[in-house]
């Protein structure tokens, strides 16, 4: 069930209906199996790796509870057991592809599809165990703990959340804050235009055309195609995660925000903290952290760290070389931010200005966007003819339709948009009040019909 | 106070839905706002496929169509998602390219037969033809290259493999844009002009790292008051100065034929005045086939009749072909000669068109390619488009009234609904723009065609055969 379909139109406001009318005792049910049954919706057999997952979780979490403040090993065992399900069905027969190549000896490979979300509900329950053996409470309640990891808002494409940020909103009393329904079907609209509007029309029109068949395009061609698809998959993840976020809301549920004008940071470090942050704050706590950080006695193993933890969320992404490459690209761009920073003597964080602000917005930017042609092509050799189109292709101005065009300057003109503007057009609408809303969507809801291609496309993330 | 609160977003919450359920109802309800309506007759029906999957029907999807074999097509190959599909001959209509092939086959010194492709942008992507070329020459022998226009828009005009390399500030003009100063476009609508240094340097196909050897090149420029000199130049052979000057304006043509072949030729200008090219014929010693693609993007009809009768006629002339072929049809599908009435108009535009392309070359057999699938998205559902049918027909019936054969590409596809069952192979047999197939599909049409054209020798030659038998038996 995605979230821009008509399934998830009749979804949402059946289960906001039970979990408000009914007494409060059975909210949290009402929350667990409307989170079973969404995900149920994909296929009923996931819904059991799901359930086992939620289980294992829940039973490693006591456990982690009982083991709190000793030195019994354990935490290991259990993060190795919840991490195996990812293992086999997402990584199982890349690993063993390549042991093939290497050793020249068939294999055993699964069959198995790729259940949807379950990077992301791993690593939530990872960093759940993590925490608990911390010293964090661990949920003793089981129906109230599958609420916290299928939460179905943020079961499929994050954020990814701690059990300080989720857990205590689900276990005091829950009300809707003032504000807290404007806010949050503002957010649903605004997801629904950046994805069905922005993120499929550029898909369809700009993105999937050139990298389909790169070598019938220009070499401007090819670049527009590559800014068209840094904005699709932006507007695709962030479209994705303002519904996520809004729909929350509508239960009085507050999730942690997942992006922050990515494309305005001025290093690929910055990048990093404004693009899918709750993964890249999850890689930081439990990889970068775990092997010792900025804290090691030698210069050289921060950079090792930096290039392991890059790595990681390369490969979170997906089990392919491109993955590794994009990893190690990203890793290594951070390294050279790292080293050109202490060669400086510049602090993190301090603010740049005028030219040299747009100098490195640039670069940053243009970084990102080459390194994501191993992010969307699915091989090597896919990634080479968008690249050898890139600078072969011929100088002829492209030739896309003008919708594509417009959307591709508004979408990117929305990235300069000063916050105070995003901040005022949202409080115009929370308070206009239900027949404004309405209204509102019920324009979005226009929009989506007649600019969107109709067709209910997968959101990108999904397949991680 | 946090309780009040908590009660007014709860009413706000159900007010809203409300609300919003009657902007929905009201676009299910009212006719005038039905293109909103969330939901129509025929869709899923929301939430109940979670519990009655099988029930359901059909989501919005690229589902197979399926195709009723009619057992017309055994001889020929299966490729699906492909159909067999059958040239469609009344009597004789390519009976003069089949006689040129045999010639060919046998073994005729220095005979090629040459066939003029022209087309839109299906073809210009140089997949059709490509793959009919290379099954063609793969069985009659290597003609050449044929004509290649010398500057072309790179993102469609694709002939892989071959050498086409200008330098310099060639200014290019084809037949869709138009603005070409003196309004002849050439054989393939594309014309190149220069007024200063520049080059281009031509070359047959490159197979295993080797250039193919080119025994005539056959240059099509315009002379014009105040033209410039060309210089032509096969490989290190002698250098042949061409003057383009001249009081009247004309089409002028140069052959060069550079003893034991050639790979390559240099055009260069002189730079004494501006000089006009469209093209350069690279053709092989034969005995063997060229399959030339003369195609622009967006082409159509109305660019094509943009296009001099008599230069047309001319160039068409020079190049002797045995065969003309020509294949659009998408791009028409919004002229309001296709659109009126029962599209007699449009019939008309279409035959007065294949009467300019065959009118130097009245002898040429002629074939008619229809149009590949196009789509269109309703309520997103990739479905044909309505008027792929029409557009078959008015074309099959120009064929007809032409004498020319006919091959449907749409039923070759799959017929209605094909896109959408070409666009959910993996890899994609079209692109998501829902007009063009892919390089895949390109190749697979390509053999589709190339199958029926082949059936049809094959038939030809048994028909000759058995004619042959009766008149000895007589």
């Amino acid at each position: 069930m995605l979230f821009h379909s008509l399934d998830y139109l009749f979804f949402l406001p059946l289960v906001l209906g039970a979990y408000w009318l009914l007494p409060r005792r059975y909210r949290g049910a009402v929350l667990a199996g409307a989170s079973l049954l969404f995900y149920a919706s994909w296929s009923p057999a996931w819904l059991l790796l799901l359930l086992g997952v939620v289980a294992m979780t829940w039973l490693g979490g006591i456990w982690m509870e009982r083991i709190s403040g000793t030195e019994k090993p354990g935490l290991r065992t259990a993060v190795l057991f919840l991490f195996l399900p990812l293992g086999i069905f997402k990584y199982w027969n890349w690993v063993m592809e390549n042991l093939e190549a290497v050793f020249g000896v068939p294999l055993p490979h699964t069959s198995l599809g790729l259940p949807v979300g379950i990077s992301f509900f791993t690593f939530q329950a990872v960093a759940y165990l993590v925490d608990v053996r911390r010293g964090e409470r661990a949920e003793r309640d089981p129906v109230r703990f599958t609420s916290f990891l299928a939460f179905f808002p943020q079961l499929v494409a994050g954020p990814i959340v701690r059990v300080s940020q989720l857990m205590p909103q689900l276990v005091s009393p829950s009300t809707l804050a003032r504000g807290d329904v404007g806010q949050g079907l503002f957010r649903i609209g605004v997801g629904m235009v950046k994805k069905v509007v922005f993120a499929d029309s550029l898909r369809l029109g700009v993105v999937g055309p050139v990298f389909q068949e790169p070598s019938a395009f220009t070499s401007p061609e090819v670049m527009v195609a590559l800014y068209a698809y840094s904005l699709q998959i932006y507007f695709d993840f962030s479209g994705y995660t303002d519904i996520a976020l809004g729909s929350a809301r509508l239960f009085g549920i507050h999730l942690p925000e997942n992006f922050r004008r990515p494309y305005g940071a001025t290093s690929v470090t910055e990048f990093w903290r404004r693009w899918h942050i709750t993964l890249s704050s999850w890689v930081r706590d439990y990889v970068y952290f775990g092997l010792g950080g900025a804290r090691v006695d030698r210069p050289w193993k921060v950079y090792r760290n930096l290039m392991v933890t890059l790595l990681v969320i390369g490969i979170w992404h997906g089990a392919s070389w491109n993955f590794v490459v994009y990893g190690l690209l990203h890793g290594g761009a951070v390294c050279v931010n790292r080293w050109r920073r202490k060669r400086s003597g510049r602090l993190p964080g301090v603010d740049l200005e005028g030219w040299s602000w747009v100098w490195r917005v640039a670069m940053t930017f243009h970084f990102i966007v080459l390194a994501r042609i191993l992010f969307r092509a699915p091989d090597f050799s896919s990634a080479g003819a968008v690249w050898s189109a890139l600078w072969g292709g011929g100088w002829v101005w492209p030739r896309f339709s003008a919708l594509c065009w417009l959307l591709l300057i508004f979408g990117y003109c929305t990235q300069m948009m000063p916050p105070a503007m995003e901040r005022r057009l949202r409080t115009a609408f929370v308070k206009g009040g239900p027949g404004m809303w309405a209204l509102g969507l019920g324009a979005v809801a226009a929009a989506c019909l007649g600019v969107g291609t109709g067709e209910v496309v997968a959101f990108v993330y999904y397949q991680f | 106070m946090t309780s009040s609160h908590h009660q007014r977003e709860l009413r706000d919450l159900a007010v809203f839905l409300l609300f919003f359920a009657a902007l929905a109802a009201e676009a299910l309800v009212v006719p005038e706002a039905s293109r909103w309506a969330p939901w129509v007759q025929g869709e899923p029906v929301p939430l109940l496929g979670l519990v009655d999957e099988v029930s359901q029907p059909d989501a919005p999807s690229a589902e197979a169509i399926p195709w009723e074999d009619t057992g017309e097509e055994e001889r020929l190959p299966e490729r699906p998602p492909a159909v067999p599909t059958l040239l469609e001959l009344e009597g004789g209509e390519l009976d003069s390219f089949f006689q040129a092939l045999l010639e060919v086959e046998s073994g005729a010194p220095e005979r090629i037969v040459r066939v003029l492709h022209w087309g839109d942008s299906t073809i210009a992507a140089d997949g059709i033809t490509g793959t009919v070329r290379a099954r063609m020459q793969d069985r009659f022998g290597d003609g050449g290259p044929g004509f290649l226009p010398i500057k072309v828009d790179p993102r469609w005009v694709v002939r892989p493999g071959i050498a086409r390399w200008p330098k310099g500030d060639w200014e290019a003009w084809n037949i869709t844009e138009g603005g070409a100063p003196t309004g002849r476009y050439g054989l393939a609508g594309m014309v190149a002009r220069v007024d200063g240094r520049a080059r281009v340097t031509l070359g047959g196909l490159e197979v295993e790292g080797r250039r193919g050897l080119t025994h005539r090149f056959d240059v099509h420029y315009l002379k014009h008051p105040g033209g410039g000199t060309l210089s032509l130049t096969a490989d290190k052979g002698r250098e042949l100065l061409v003057a383009t000057n001249s009081r009247r304006t004309t089409d002028g043509y140069v052959a060069v034929e550079p003893p034991g072949g050639a790979a390559y030729m240099r055009l260069r200008t002189v730079t004494d005045g501006p000089v006009v090219v469209f093209g350069v014929t690279l053709e092989t010693q034969g005995p063997g086939i060229t399959w030339e693609t003369l195609a622009v993007a967006g082409s159509s009809v109305a660019s094509l009749r943009r296009q001099p009768v008599i230069h047309l006629a001319e160039q068409v002339e020079r190049r002797d072909p045995d065969l003309v072929v020509y294949q659009t049809g998408g791009n028409e599908m919004l002229f309001e000669s296709f659109l009126v009435g029962d599209g007699e108009a449009f019939l008309w535009e279409y035959l007065d068109v294949l009467e300019r392309l065959r009118a130097g070359a009245p002898e040429a057999a002629c074939l008619l390619v229809g149009p590949v699938d196009q789509a269109t998205r309703v309520r997103g559902k990739v479905v044909s488009k309505p008027m792929m049918g029409r557009m078959v027909e008015l074309q099959r019936r120009a064929a007809a009234q032409a004498g020319c054969g006919f091959w449907d590409a749409f039923h070759a596809m799959g017929g209605e609904g094909s896109y959408a069952r070409w666009m959910a192979m993996e890899p994609p047999l079209t692109w998501s723009d829902l007009m063009h197939l892919s390089a895949e599909g390109r190749e697979l049409v390509g053999h589709t065609l190339a199958d029926a054209l082949l059936d049809a020798y094959s038939q030809w030659r048994l028909a000759q055969a058995t004619l042959d038998s009766d008149v000895l038996s007589r």
